[in-house]
């Protein structure tokens, strides 16, 4: 029997908000083992299909290597991300981030454009409620942002998934040979879930504006889930290679500016995803292995940090370089946590960043890709000083800037951290765990001597440099405008000048129209006033009165009689 | 004092990693010259951090910078 860990998760997000508190937390953990074992259990090949509408049948289960590798991350970044959040008690919360993943697995099983459209604007949905549940103002405004920029993208996805099976095309295929207007939709609307440049502000726009659990779950999901879609439709589509280095670059540089934890944190969710879409890009098997092992990796040591952000801000109740400081002391546990999901996404050896990074590395060097090798390999540079140097030397050393009451970050939130944590070591270490069910079979030696002796220098001298520029790198609380501003300022602008322009003219011709009416009125009045040469000697009122030109009934019934009459005898005659 | 010491040390570092790749014979499978070029991650390690801080703290951030009130009032909702 095969059990579809999507629809368990989905029942259970369903349910959730009916059962009593006490039971909410045991669902919180058994939900996610049970999805986790579903998802282990479940063998390439399988299907499992439905009848649809028009004899159409949705395959809603298909695993391959490919989603097998992706649903067993998501199933455990699920139960750690649940055991995170296991002090949420909002029914909407946990039902939102149970749905979220569901979807998410939804898409990754999906075999199909249909299943897949559906789960994915579910995604979108459940998401935004994660961003909601916040209840502060902000937090609002941002999720209709979030929302009406994912339906944008889930629209653009849905006209090329109907342009497609219009055509006969149900089926989940590779469209990288046949880039015609559908094809083309589907990849915007891909790109845009994937953050690429510039569709990426929405980003760093509602992620930090997310409960602190909430943007553990939104971290690992919606952009990975693109990846996904990108290896598995656009492998080998040269555009990507070219939008990734971008993405990297761009999102750093951003980082090294930004002042909140959070946002400094999205900003290499993009970078990072950057990695992964420059491999789809590159389509080799190992390129592709490196995206799919990449995204493996990221989930992994990204929800890592997010939980030690998340844990920082509930801790202090601050989330800003400018007002934090000095935690070290104060909270040992977390900092040490943070510290190593930030060197895993630096990239440093025996953690799993460097094992799959190097698969993404080394596929640009064997294509033939010089400039996007060393670009990428830029970008780690500045993923080093901002993710990690940055923020814990503002974050965790020097003396506290603010006067915190530091509350006790609860053991369930260490214990998820420690998991994590974990096995982004074992990962590290053990690189032939996830090598051997990547996609492709590729023979990869991610431990040389110059592969390691290369990472260290790299990053002695980026430390060294850090130090240089210290001052330089001391964070600045302003606002940093992004891509967004143009859907935030002209946009609204754009859309409040044309409708006061509609209105204007509206109001223009009504105004002209009226004009017209009372101008030609008064020659309507009374038309026999233009024709006073014939009643010359009449008197001709200035509105025209019927009764003034009427004859009587009585002459009328006269004339009708002496007509009735004559034609009566001449009948008779 | 504390900078300088620091400086100090990841000098050093810098040095010994050097010296390391100097002197422990690497079976090197150079794609490109740089591959092989001893030192060339420390190098580009220094210029590239320097190229990114500039980029952002300089070039960047005084375009992109903002008052934090900006989107207030442009009815976006």
């Amino acid at each position: 029997m095969i059990l579809h860990p999507a629809l368990i998760m989905l029942g259970a997000g369903l349910l959730i908000p009916f059962v009593p508190n006490t039971l909410r937390k045991v669902f919180l953990i058994l939900v996610p083992v049970v999805v986790l074992f579903a998802s282990y259990q479940l063998q390439y090949g399988q299907e499992l299909t439905v009848s649809f509408i028009n004899n159409m049948e949705l395959i809603y289960l298909k695993v391959d290597r490919l989603s097998w590798i992706f649903i067993f991350i998501l199933a455990i970044v699920s139960l750690t991300s649940n055991l995170y959040s296991y002090h949420v008690t909002s029914g909407v919360q946990l039902s939102a981030q149970f749905i979220y993943v569901a979807s998410s697995m939804g898409v990754v099983l999906a075999g199909d454009w249909l299943t897949l459209i559906f789960f994915w604007e579910v995604m979108a949905v459940s998401s935004t409620f994660l961003i909601w549940v916040s209840n502060n103002e902000e937090a609002k405004k941002a999720g209709f942002r979030y929302l009406l920029v994912h339906f944008v993208g889930g629209n653009l996805l849905l006209a090329g998934i109907f342009i497609k099976v219009s055509q006969g095309q149900l089926y989940i295929t590779e469209l990288t040979a046949n880039m015609d207007l559908a094809s083309i939709l589907i990849l915007a609307g891909v790109a845009i879930n994937a953050a690429i440049f510039p569709l990426h502000a929405w980003l760093p726009d509602a992620y930090p504006k997310s409960t602190i659990t909430g943007s553990v779950f939104m971290s690992c999901l919606t952009t990975k889930v693109a990846v996904y879609c990108l290896i598995r439709v656009f492998p080998g589509l040269e555009i990507l290679i070219w939008g990734g280095v971008i993405m990297c670059l761009v999102a750093v540089t951003y980082a090294m500016l930004a002042n909140d934890l959070r946002v400094i944190l999205s900003f290499h969710i993009i970078s990072q995803v950057g990695y992964m879409v420059a491999a789809a890009g590159l389509g080799s098997d190992l390129a592709l292995d490196g995206s799919v092992a990449h995204a493996f990796s990221h989930i992994l040591y990204k929800s890592l940090l997010f939980m030690g952000a998340g844990a920082i801000i509930y801790s202090t109740g601050y989330s800003k370089l400018t007002d934090l400081g000095g935690l070290y002391k104060l909270i040992p546990g977390v900092a040490i946590l943070y510290f190593i999901g930030s060197l895993a996404i630096s990239g440093v050896p025996y953690l799993n960043g460097f094992t799959s990074k190097a698969l993404i590395l080394s596929a640009s060097s064997i294509q033939q890709y010089p400039a996007v090798e060393l670009l990428l390999y830029l970008a780690t540079i500045g993923t080093l000083i901002s993710t990690c140097l940055k923020v814990v030397f503002y974050t965790f050393t020097g003396e506290p800037k603010k006067d915190y009451k530091i509350k006790k970050v609860p053991v369930h939130m260490y214990a998820a951290m420690t998991i994590t944590a974990a096995l982004c070591f074992i990962y590290g270490v053990f690189p032939d765990l996830l090598y051997n069910r990547l996609p492709f079979e590729v023979n990869y030696v991610p431990y040389t001597f110059d592969h390691v002796i290369s990472k260290i220098q790299l990053f002695l001298a980026a430390t060294f440099m850090f130090i240089l520029f210290i001052r330089t790198m001391e964070p600045k609380d302003v606002y940093l405008v992004d891509a967004d501003w143009f859907y935030r300022k002209p946009f609204v602008y754009a859309v409040q000048y044309t409708s006061d322009m509609v209105v204007t003219i509206q109001e223009s011709l009504g105004s002209v129209w009226l004009k017209g009416i009372n101008s030609t009125v008064p020659f309507f009045r009374n038309p026999l006033r233009k024709l006073n040469f014939i009643f010359n000697d009449m008197e001709i009122p200035d509105n025209y009165d019927a009764d003034h030109y009427r004859v009587s009934i009585g002459m009328i019934m006269t004339v009708v009689l002496i007509v009735f009459v004559v034609s009566f005898l001449h009948l008779n005659i | 004092m504390e900078e300088k010491k620091l400086i100090l040390t990841f000098s050093v570092l810098g040095f010994l990693s050097i010296l390391t790749e100097i002197i422990v014979p690497v079976d090197y499978h150079p794609y490109y010259w740089w591959h092989a070029f001893i030192g060339f991650d420390y190098i580009f390690g220094a210029i590239g951090g320097v190229i990114l801080i500039v980029v952002a703290k300089w070039i960047l951030f005084p375009i992109v910078k903002r008052d934090k009130n900006i989107y207030e009032g442009s009815n976006e909702e």
